[in-house]
């Protein structure tokens, strides 16, 4: 078995191997999992960093309010000397507006080097609009900020401060003074966080990456290193080192080596057999030849006869060794053909071949009748065992399927059979003649022409197909041959 | 009787035309199919031998149109492969017998003869007619057992004659028969043909057994 190599160029969809397409794909697909990996952390982590930075304002707010006193309709802050409103350079910043006034009533250190702009966005973004017991937080182009509206009232023992205001809105006072108070973050510190979050996640997503990037291709490389092995064997069987594929592939290509194996078998079989057909082919042609030769030779009177007889013989002999080169055994290879369906398309032929002959045609046949070989071999079995049928018979040609299901001997036991009985009341064949028609370059009928050599093309296409042709009733007038092939089930 | 070959293998066709031609037949040869299908559909042919490897249009499908043209006279199917695929195909679309390569020639006469006399209704290679017999294998002509020599044309004319007995052929019907297209012929050879028949038939008490129908032609009667 040779392989003829391809000059074409490979298509573009072949030049990638499947190592190198399933390394691919999931390189990519694994890549974008990364990305929307990477992408659902940052924002979960900005999401969680935002809430804190929401918390440390809140309780920014609360404490402010806490030392926060309103004093003959004055406002005064106390004790936020240790805060970090306090400090100059501070990331907090904190403005308090009263009613609806955008100039703030009181800011803190942090905020009075800030230029005025920012006071007027805390008012603007912030401070505009808050209600009541209802917190605004927002996140702004530069930093954080929470709003808080607290109302101030005066009871009949005198102005009193609502430090808790938080907690206890006091809706119901007659006299009220609202304030609200802003609180400012810079959000340095959550941007800090967040690249540090970054980079620390883009490490360690590469690492395990390169990681998972390596194990697929170890494992890729270990998953196909079978199919290595089998182009490896296969050249091993085209060069000849090998005689068939080993049987320790796993199980998915197992059924491809063992069903590469099959067909290696039989095709070395079938070159056997072409190379022993070629052998006797020359081998038999040497006595007609001989007898050609010493007939011209020798001036003989009649040399054309003995020509032409032996030309004829010559005829026969590739013939018959054509036939027995074409079949080698083709046992279980899933084929299936109606052999009704061929009895009935080759009957009519056969009618008007042997029209000028009364015969008188009785066949029996089921609707179906499914055997395991292919359509075109059974219509030449089943055409040259007809046609001899035909040939021969008087008068009487009779066709019957019998539904016999049981195994055959000497067939598949695990297949059922089909018999196919052919029958005329024709010439006897004994079995001396019957077997002796099997043989190589022998035929029942000698003096016949034109028809081929049917009976032992019948027997070998039989043979391959793991069938028998036995001869039946051989003492009673006509012959009558019973055609055994293995059955396919119908259903 | 006329002939048609359609062979695509010159030296083959040309061996089939003077084997033919020295039975007695007249013969047409075609070298491809798209030839083979103008001679088989406008020629007057008795019976013709399609090869099924043919050029242009293959055996089989030469073969579906002629009948599909309404032509319903014999067709030999030759074939290089002996295999019933190509048997049952040629012989389903309107064939009538197959003859596979190599053949021997007797065989191949045989088998034409027998399908021009299962067509025009005789079952038997002798044609009898009460005393006229007419040996189609033997290609003689006898009355009442004795033998009457004839030319290759006096036989191709008795045989015409025979084979369409009880039905009036005119000359031209007569000459398309018995000559093939190559052939130089004049439909007065019929009547030299005839007149010397006649005779001969004349010489065995046969004188009145080819009649001449006025203005219509010949009619052998039964």
């Amino acid at each position: 078995m040779s392989v003829a190599p391809s000059s074409q160029q490979p298509s573009e969809s072949a030049r990638y191997s499947l190592k190198h397409r399933a390394l691919l794909f999931l390189s990519t697909l694994f890549l974008l999992f990364f990305f929307l990996l990477a992408f659902l952390l940052q924002s979960s982590f900005e999401r969680s960093l935002a809430s804190a930075m929401q918390d440390n304002l809140t309780l920014q707010v609360r404490l402010l309010l806490a030392d926060i006193e309103v004093e003959s309709g004055e406002l005064s802050v106390l004790a936020v000397q240790e805060s970090a409103l306090n400090k100059p350079e501070s990331h907090l910043k904190a403005y308090i507006f009263e009613g609806s006034s955008a100039a703030p009533v009181w800011m803190s250190l942090s905020a009075a080097s800030q230029a005025e702009s920012l006071a007027g966005i805390m008012f603007d973004r912030m401070a505009q609009g808050v209600m009541q017991g209802e917190p605004r937080f927002e996140a702004l182009q530069d930093g954080f900020a929470l709003a808080y509206r607290a109302v101030f009232a005066l009871e009949e023992a005198g102005l009193i401060t609502e430090g808790q205001a938080l907690d206890n809105p006091l809706q119901e006072l007659d006299v009220s003074l609202p304030y609200t108070v802003v609180v400012f973050d810079d959000g340095k510190s959550f941007r800090q966080q967040v690249a540090v979050f970054q980079r620390t996640m883009i490490v360690g997503l590469a690492v395990a990456l390169i990681i998972f990037m390596v194990l697929l291709y170890v494992v890729l490389r270990a998953l196909f290193s079978p199919l290595a092995k089998v182009e490896s064997q296969l050249l091993g069987v085209e060069s000849g080192e090998l005689k068939a594929f080993s049987d320790d592939y796993p199980q998915e290509l197992n059924g491809l080596t063992s069903r590469l194996n099959q067909f290696i078998n039989s095709e070395r079989k079938q070159r056997e057999r072409y190379k022993n057909t070629l052998a006797d082919l020359a081998h038999s042609f040497k006595t007609p030849i001989s007898a050609i030769k010493a007939s011209v030779s020798r001036q003989e009177p009649g040399r054309d006869e003995i020509t032409l007889e032996q030309l004829a013989r010559m005829e026969q002999i590739v013939a018959h060794q054509l036939r027995r080169g074409q079949f080698p055994s083709m046992k279980g290879q899933g084929y299936r053909a109606d052999c009704v369906a061929v009895i009935q398309r080759l009957l009519p032929a056969l009618k008007k071949i042997y029209s000028s002959k009364p015969i008188a045609l009785s066949v029996s046949l089921p609707e179906h009748s499914i055997v395991a070989m292919p359509e075109d071999e059974l219509l030449e079995l089943l055409g040259n065992l007809l046609d001899n049928a035909f040939k021969y018979a008087e008068a009487r040609v009779t066709i019957e399927i019998i539904g016999d299901d049981s195994p055959q001997a000497g067939s598949d036991a695990s297949l059922a059979a089909t018999q196919i009985a052919i029958g005329n009341d024709g010439q006897l064949f004994s079995p001396e003649q019957f077997n002796d028609a099997l043989q190589r370059g022998k035929r029942l009928d000698e003096a016949g022409e034109g028809h081929g050599i049917g009976l032992s093309v019948a027997y070998a296409v039989t043979k391959a197909y793991g069938g028998q042709l036995l001869l039946n009733s051989p003492g009673a007038a006509g012959a009558q041959l019973h055609l055994i092939l293995p059955k396919v089930s119908e259903s | 009787m006329r002939v048609l070959v359609v062979e695509d293998d010159k030296t083959l066709g040309e061996q089939l035309r003077s084997l033919l031609v020295e039975a007695g037949f007249a013969c047409d040869l075609a070298a491809d199919g798209v030839d083979g299908l103008h001679c088989a559909t406008e020629y007057p042919i008795d019976v013709a031998v399609i090869d099924l490897g043919l050029p242009e249009i293959d055996g089989v499908e030469l073969i579906r149109r002629v009948r599909d043209a309404g032509h319903t006279y014999p067709i030999l199917i030759l074939t290089a492969r002996d295999d019933w695929q190509d048997k049952v195909s040629g012989l389903e679309v309107g064939g009538d017998d197959y003859l596979t390569k190599p053949f021997n020639n007797a065989e191949l006469l045989a088998r034409i003869n027998a399908l021009l006399r299962r067509s025009k209704g005789f079952a038997d290679a002798k044609i009898k007619l009460d005393a006229l017999v007419l040996d189609t294998a033997a290609k003689e002509l006898s009355v009442s057992g004795h033998a009457i020599a004839t030319t290759a044309y006096e036989y191709r004319t008795i045989e015409c004659l025979m084979l369409n007995a009880g039905k009036v052929l005119s000359k031209t019907e007569l000459t398309e028969h018995i000559y093939d297209e190559e052939a130089e012929h004049d439909s007065n050879v019929i009547e030299v043909f005839v007149g010397r028949l006649r005779k001969k038939l004349a010489e065995h008490g046969q004188d009145q057994r080819i009649e001449t129908v006025r203005g219509q032609g010949y009619r052998l009667k039964l």
